[in-house]
Order: structure tokens, then C-alpha cells, then sequence
């Protein structure tokens, strides 16, 4: 299994987090991602909202070339998702909701084989009007080209 | 009573504004992503289709340490600030939601925006650009 293109790659990563996010009853207009000029978020009121940053952090061939003359090259990064909840609510919100981030990478392998490995829930502590928690995972895949 | 002091306050602003600064155009991009199920991708061409976008007048001033009366702005968002400029409350937008002004032909980075807003009424955004 591996990805053609670093696109679709990043799809399936990021894809993980969205239909998490979803299914945590948050809403896609509270997630800032990387070069995306929002100015929805952070958002004002009651809610908690996410801000994604994904980095490839190195990369190396895997394989020799096949008569195809494709070769396999192994990408590897860090995901970082900082969700930040209102104040005043304790820390009931701020374990569940990276809980349930957490546990849509802990253990997964994607569709095209992107894997991830050290997912770790760190508290932060307040950032402004929120409380920030981080989930940071160290994912791999294969592309090959 | 002092609802109709602060509004004739914004049209002196304005009028002030209007007679020392210069045209600008203030945008807020695009935000819709072309695809909504990868939203990380964002919308095609922001600056081609922005959400908003209207021309002021903006009078640049130095930049200052402290903001409308308080020493609120962030020192890094101040290195990360080339020009600074007042902008009247007649933008059909609200400007803190803006992310550049064109100035002339330059498109610069807002980087922060204060609104000195009593009760209701905006007299003037203090907005923060880099190129």
C-alpha cells in the first residue's frame, strides 16, 4: 500500500481528523488549517475549536526500481492538533475531545497504508480565553513515483 | 446622549481620515474551501473571488507601542508590523475580519486590528499591515 501523490497522503491524515472531529459533534468552520485565511477562528461563544499543523520531517528511498521504473520513498512527519475549549468547564472536555482525536490515530493504518505511531495527549494549560491541550502523533507512509 | 455624541465623534473621524489618508483597498479572502470534505485545501483563488472587499481611505501613521489608548498590542505582532494606519468606521465591512490591504499596487498583510468602538459605535480601526 502507498500513495501516488503527497496530496492524497495528506488526505488520509488529515481526513482521520476531520471525520473525528465530526463525529465528536464539532463543526468544520472551528478548525484553522495551515495557509487557510480564516477569520472564523478562534471563534467567540462556548465552543471549542482546533488549530492542525502537519510537517514532513524527512524522507529516503525504500526501494530499487522495478521494470516499471517506479521506486518506493518513505516520507515521515509530525501531526499536531491543538484543541482548545472554553474556560470554566474543567477538564471533563478538555480529556474527551483529544481522547477521541487520539483514538482515530492510535493503532490506525489508512486506506493506502499511512500509519501512525507515539500518539500522545499532552495539557498545556490556558492560551488566552482557552484551554489548550495538543495531540501530537508521528505518522509514515509510502509514495511511490 | 451618548450613543448620538459617538456617532457624530465617527463622522469627525471620518471626515478627518477622508481629508489626510489615502486609498486603499481593504479584503477579506475567500474562506469557502473548493472542497468541503477537505477543507485544508482551501477556496481556488481567495484574492480572485474574496468574501468582501471595499476601498477607504487610510491615513499612515507611525507605529506606536501602544494601541487606542492601551499597551494591548502584542510586541511580536508589532516586529511582524511594517506600516500602521487609521481607517474611519465607513468600510461596508467589518475590518478586523479583513486580511490585506492593497496599497497602490502592494499587497500587504494585515497582521492585527484594534477597533476603537465605544458602546456601539466603531470610530476608527487602528490596523497593523506588513509587506
Amino acid at each position: 500500500m502507498s500513495f501516488s501523490t503527497r496530496r492524497a497522503a495528506i488526505t488520509e491524515i488529515l481526513g482521520l481528523f476531520r471525520t473525528a472531529w465530526l463525529g465528536a459533534g464539532q463543526a468544520d468552520n472551528r478548525v484553522k488549517y495551515d495557509n487557510v485565511g480564516k477569520t472564523t477562528v478562534p471563534p467567540t461563544g462556548n465552543t471549542p475549536w482546533a488549530r492542525v499543523t502537519l510537517r514532513h520531517i524527512a524522507a529516503g528511498q525504500g526501494s530499487l526500481s522495478g521494470e516499471s521504473g517506479q521506486r518506493m520513498f518513505d516520507r515521515s512527519g509530525i501531526l499536531t492538533i491543538q484543541i482548545f475549549v472554553p474556560p470554566g468547564k474543567g477538564l471533563a472536555e478538555a480529556t474527551d475531545l483529544p481522547k477521541i482525536i487520539q483514538d482515530s490515530y492510535e493503532g490506525v493504518r489508512t486506506t493506502n497504508g499511512a500509519w501512525f505511531q507515539d500518539v500522545v495527549v499532552n495539557e498545556i494549560g490556558f492560551d488566552g480565553d482557552f484551554f489548550q491541550t495538543n495531540v501530537i502523533a508521528l505518522f509514515e507512509y509510502n509514495e511511490i513515483k | 446622549m451618548a450613543t448620538a455624541f459617538y456617532i457624530e465623534m465617527a463622522a469627525v473621524a471620518q471626515e478627518l481620515i477622508d481629508e489626510n489618508g489615502r486609498d486603499v483597498t481593504a479584503i477579506r479572502w475567500k474562506q469557502a474551501p473548493a472542497e468541503t470534505t477537505k477543507p485544508w485545501e482551501g477556496p481556488d483563488d481567495p484574492r480572485g473571488t474574496p468574501d468582501a472587499t471595499d476601498t477607504v481611505k487610510a491615513c499612515f501613521v507611525p507605529i506606536q507601542g501602544s494601541g487606542l489608548g492601551t499597551d494591548t498590542i502584542d510586541q511580536d505582532a508589532l516586529k511582524r508590523t511594517g506600516d500602521v494606519c487609521l481607517i474611519g468606521p465607513g468600510a461596508t465591512f467589518d475590518l478586523a475580519t479583513a486580511n490585506e490591504l492593497i496599497d497602490g499596487s502592494v499587497h500587504k498583510k494585515v497582521t492585527f486590528v484594534q477597533t476603537l468602538k465605544p458602546a456601539d459605535t466603531v470610530l476608527m480601526y487602528y490596523v497593523g499591515v506588513a509587506r
